[in-house]
């Protein structure tokens, strides 16, 4: 309000001055023009005003709001750090489950799974934020657990059709599995893959970090109990490398998929 | 609706850039140059003020200025995405506004549809997310608003409705128009007086979509983002919802709010009318 009042001020002066001053016309304008220049910024800072001085300081065209990075995990990795002025700020997430699909429901159940959802909107008085997240599934992890599991029921399958102990019918379903395997290790090498993570975040204020994130960390326990309450499936809280996933969009599409899409794109274009 | 903040700047300013028309004689031959500049200045603060979002990216896009918001993120003279460069391969950001009215409290209309919206939700919610074929998030900012404060909010504003409904109807020609229009606004307000009665709270909410794009380059990833927002303006198409791409100063905001939650209700009210 101070920058508009100074404005304000300086373009009324000008302006009164420009039109009082026993001076040729022209300078009388160019004055004005100031004035009215003056009178545009001050409506400017109605919204702009914390990119005046940035603005100021530009160098090579580009304005510079902040060279710090916009969070930091927290030591314990269950929440993420960002300052504002004096005061830090400690957000930590929780990891929704729901394990219901609407096509499994009926048109009541529809209505009071939708209705359950308005009940956690309005779960609390502190503002918290609700999201959902369709993310590009990191593939090389995917594969490395789906081949693991395929060793593993290969050696179970060898060890017993190699010893004469175990009954048929569990060689016959390990060699099923075997195959279940190896189909779903061609086929996601295929198709792109993605998952839906339902999460809320919390964020506190505090003097210090610790304070900031203990804070956090006991909205996000309140938040976690009314949310259970209300689904019947408990939130857990997200920490590591999964808020990466969150807040780092070269973790929401992982690199070796990006790869992988620009390859299939350059393909088809050639095609 | 216009605030009080506004008001002020709109006033002041405007007064102010009134002067030059005012006293256009003693700028003798410049004279109407000068009333002519200062009506300009009138108009432009205008639309600085209802259309800032149109003014901010021309002025970056005419003057090539870029915006780094933190350390790794570029906002370019565009203003519509948020780019972010890792190991030569760019990650474009785009948001968009996306107001399910039917899950507000504060709606303004009564929908009598309501039950069938509600059970028709949950799957065009899981159709819409099984056609997306890339990355996007739906964020609901939210806060339970104070009860009675809400209550008495919606009574005062029943009593004014009354008021005019009374006043046009004692009028020497009413407006048959203008009573049913009284009628129906006042019928809103206590269908919501109703719903808080019934054990519901009011709920203040901001919600948007944020989607990212990858590219080899800055401007193959923001092509990306341009298709995707277009696609999710499609799907989302499904639901009631307002939606606009975002573009200008607030993309800075909704940038920072994927790193903390405002914590006080003033905060989101404050951001909820610039939204506006």
């Amino acid at each position: 309000m101070l920058l508009f009042v100074s404005f304000v001020g300086a373009a009324l002066v000008m302006i009164l001055v420009s039109a009082n001053l026993p001076i040729p016309g022209f300078a009388k304008f160019i004055i004005l023009i100031v004035g009215l220049v003056l009178d545009i910024l001050a409506a400017a800072t109605r919204f702009y005003s914390n990119l005046f001085i940035p603005f100021y300081k530009m160098k090579n065209g580009t304005v510079v709001l902040s060279e710090e990075d916009p969070f930091l995990l927290s030591p314990s990795g269950e929440a993420i750090i960002s300052r504002r002025g004096e005061s830090v700020y400690a957000t930590a997430f929780l990891k929704i489950p729901v394990y219901r699909s609407a096509t499994e429901m009926s048109a009541e159940e529809k209505v009071d799974f939708a209705r359950l959802f308005s009940r956690i909107i309005t779960l609390s008085k502190t503002p918290f934020k609700l999201s959902t997240q369709l993310y590009t599934i990191n593939k090389d992890d995917y594969i490395g657990r789906i081949s693991d599991k395929l060793s593993e029921v290969e050696e179970l399958y060898q060890k017993d059709s190699a010893g004469k102990s175990a009954p048929q019918a569990t060689i016959d379903r390990e060699r099923g599995q075997i195959t279940m395997w190896h189909n779903l290790l061609e086929s996601i090498s295929k198709a792109q893959s993605h998952a839906l993570l339902n999460y809320a975040s919390v964020t506190a204020v505090g003097g210090s970090e610790d304070e900031a994130i203990s804070l956090a960390s006991q909205q996000a326990d309140e938040l976690s109990a009314g949310i259970g309450s209300i689904l019947g499936a408990t939130p857990t809280l997200i920490s590591g490398q999964e808020i990466l996933l969150i807040v780092q969009p070269e973790y929401t599409i992982p690199f070796s998929t990006v790869s992988e899409q620009i390859r299939q794109k350059t393909m088809e274009e050639g095609l | 609706m216009m605030d009080e903040q506004a008001v002020i700047y709109l006033v002041f300013t405007g007064v102010v850039a009134l002067l030059g028309i005012l006293m256009l004689n003693s700028y003798g031959a410049f004279g109407i140059a000068a009333a002519i500049l200062s009506v300009l200045t009138i108009l432009f603060i205008l639309v600085l003020n209802y259309m800032d979002f149109l003014v901010f990216p021309a002025f970056t896009s005419f003057l090539n200025v870029r915006i780094l918001p933190a350390k790794n993120y570029v906002i370019p003279k565009s203003q519509n995405c948020v780019i972010k460069e890792v190991n030569g391969l760019y990650y474009a950001t785009g948001y968009l506004t996306a107001n399910i009215y039917n899950y507000i409290f504060s709606v303004e209309q009564v929908d009598e549809s309501e039950e069938t919206k509600l059970a028709e939700g949950p799957e065009k919610w899981e159709k819409l997310v099984m056609n997306v074929g890339f990355p996007f998030k739906f964020h609901m900012l939210t806060y339970a608003e104070d009860l009675q404060n809400f209550r008495e909010e919606l009574e005062g504003k029943r009593g004014f409705l009354e008021f005019q409904l009374s006043k046009e109807t004692q009028s020497d020609s009413p407006n048959q128009m203008t009573i049913d229009d009284f009628n129906k606004k006042i019928n809103i307000v206590q269908a919501r007086i109703d719903r808080l009665s019934s054990g519901e709270r009011p709920v203040g909410s901001l919600m948007y979509i944020e989607t990212i794009a990858v590219g080899v380059s800055e401007k193959a990833a923001m092509d990306a983002l341009t298709g995707q927002v277009n696609q999710l303006q499609t799907v989302f198409n499904t639901f009631d919802l307002s939606i606009t791409r975002v573009v200008g100063r607030e993309l800075a905001t909704l940038f920072g709010f994927g790193h903390f939650v405002p914590s006080t209700q003033a905060d989101l009210e404050a951001l909820f009318q610039r939204q506006t």
